[in-house]
């Protein structure tokens, strides 16, 4: 049984160079490339590439749940099945609590929404950029605690 | 032996200075937690960077890219990384004696140099040397953001690209570990000479037997190395910042932990002369009294 575990996962590793965000065993990853974006899975060719500013994707990892970041441009090497992410700078709801999570959140629906003269200096976000959180929220199925009420009152 | 006031006074000022020195060590040394927490998270990306640019200038297929060219101009720019603040050691000393160096080899092989100053103590020995700085980096505390991190190596590159500037090389407090930091002039353009530093600095290089050409590159290898080129020179400026905060707040602390120690023995000292003066004032008193009444009889 836990050699199913392992089978067909292969290492991931983000680094920032403020901070080592993720050092894991995944079965897939999806990266977003120079051309678009690209998926990994296990022993995929030796390859080095540039990427853009997009969401990666790191799904089955076991014991935890799915991990998405948003990513604003680096480098990706695939080598011996362990990809190596370098990027300039990174944001996730990764190790974050409710609070924050929620606060980060919000923030960005409001300037994704246009609503960007609300924001401070220190945290300032562009439109695209919220889009792109907004987005990694819906992909890892994170919302608003008003939402989850709702939905709880309307079922 | 003193006046016992005068002893009071002096006992007062110096349990004051030690407050203060106690109190700007406290705030050093969670600063500099912060900033060691930083520096050291981020080793793996460096180390990882190292084995990307040695992989890259390890290629049989040598890469043609403007950078990779050796400079078009004898023109040097330096930027130096100092203190806001004083009270940090020989800090800044350092620093000031790599300006003269680079200041005495421009003189010697005709270079011209181009100071670009960071921190109140450095602008002010610019000053004191007659060099004005091309420019003065206010506009943040201590460690830039990324966007003024990418204006900055943009800036630079595309000085060296026009031809403008030969080399850039970075004057700061090098952080190795906690008990060694050191000023040292690091060469961020030529980009080879970095990527040089930064392979020797590694300690792991290349676990794998890949070469470049068995990889699979998107996009070309000129666009990869272009790309890692901008990666290598930003994440590096962004570093030596980081690594200056660190050594000058770890060398805040060791300064003003001295300083409070000496306060606090100076504390004791003046304790102890002040009771001691305070007794032989009560002896004089006493003293006087028992004259007194024995000249009374």
């Amino acid at each position: 049984m836990m050699v199913g575990l392992s089978l067909g996962k292969f290492r991931v590793v983000l680094l920032t160079p403020k901070a080592s965000l993720l050092d894991c065993r995944a079965g897939s990853l999806v990266l977003p490339g120079n051309d678009g974006y690209f998926g990994v899975l296990r022993n995929h060719c030796p390859m080095l590439g540039t990427l853009s500013r997009g969401i990666m994707q790191v799904r089955e990892i076991p014991g935890r749940s799915d991990a998405f970041f948003v990513v604003e441009g680096g480098f990706v090497r695939v080598a011996e099945n362990h990809v190596t992410v370098l990027a300039y700078e990174v944001t996730t709801f990764e190790e974050k609590d409710e609070k924050a999570t929620e606060k980060m959140l919000y923030h960005a629906r409001s300037v994704a929404a246009g609503q960007a003269y609300i924001r401070s200096q220190q945290d300032a976000i562009d439109v695209d950029k919220a889009r792109l959180i907004v987005h990694m929220a819906e992909l890892a199925g994170i919302q608003l605690a008003v939402e989850k009420d709702e939905q709880f009152l309307g079922s | 032996m003193s006046n016992t006031r005068q002893i009071l006074v002096r006992k007062n000022a110096a349990s004051n200075i030690c407050k203060v020195t106690g109190t700007m060590e406290t705030i050093s040394a969670v600063r500099y937690r912060q900033y060691y927490n930083q520096w050291q998270e981020g080793q793996a990306f460096y180390e990882s960077l190292a084995q990307l640019a040695y992989l890259a200038v390890s290629a049989e297929q040598s890469i043609d890219h403007p950078l990779m060219k050796p400079p078009a101009s004898k023109t040097q720019a330096v930027i130096v990384i100092g203190s806001d603040r004083g009270l940090c050691g020989a800090y800044n000393n350092d620093l000031y004696r790599q300006i003269d160096t680079h200041t005495k080899m421009a003189k010697r092989f005709g270079r011209e140099l181009r100071f670009y100053a960071k921190g109140r103590k450095v602008l002010s020995y610019l000053e004191h040397r007659d060099i004005t700085p091309v420019k003065v980096y206010d506009e943040f505390a201590e460690a830039p953001s990324a966007e003024q991190i990418k204006a900055m190596a943009d800036d630079f590159t595309q000085q060296y690209l026009a031809g403008e500037i030969g080399r850039l090389g970075i004057v700061y407090n090098r952080f190795f570990s906690a008990a060694s930091q050191k000023v040292q002039t690091l060469t961020i353009l030529p980009v080879v000479d970095l990527i040089d530093d930064l392979t020797t600095r590694a300690t792991a290089i290349w676990p794998w037997e890949l070469s470049f050409e068995e990889f699979m590159l998107r996009p070309s290898a000129a666009e990869i190395f272009d790309g890692l080129a901008t990666m290598i020179v930003r994440t590096s400026i962004q570093g030596c910042f980081l690594e200056a905060a660190a050594s000058e707040h770890l060398s805040r602390v060791v300064c003003m932990r001295n300083a409070t120690d000496n306060a606090e023995e100076m504390i004791t000292e003046l304790s102890k002369e002040y009771n001691r003066a305070r007794q032989g004032q009560i002896t004089v008193e006493l003293l006087d009294i028992v004259g007194g009444v024995e000249a009374m009889k």
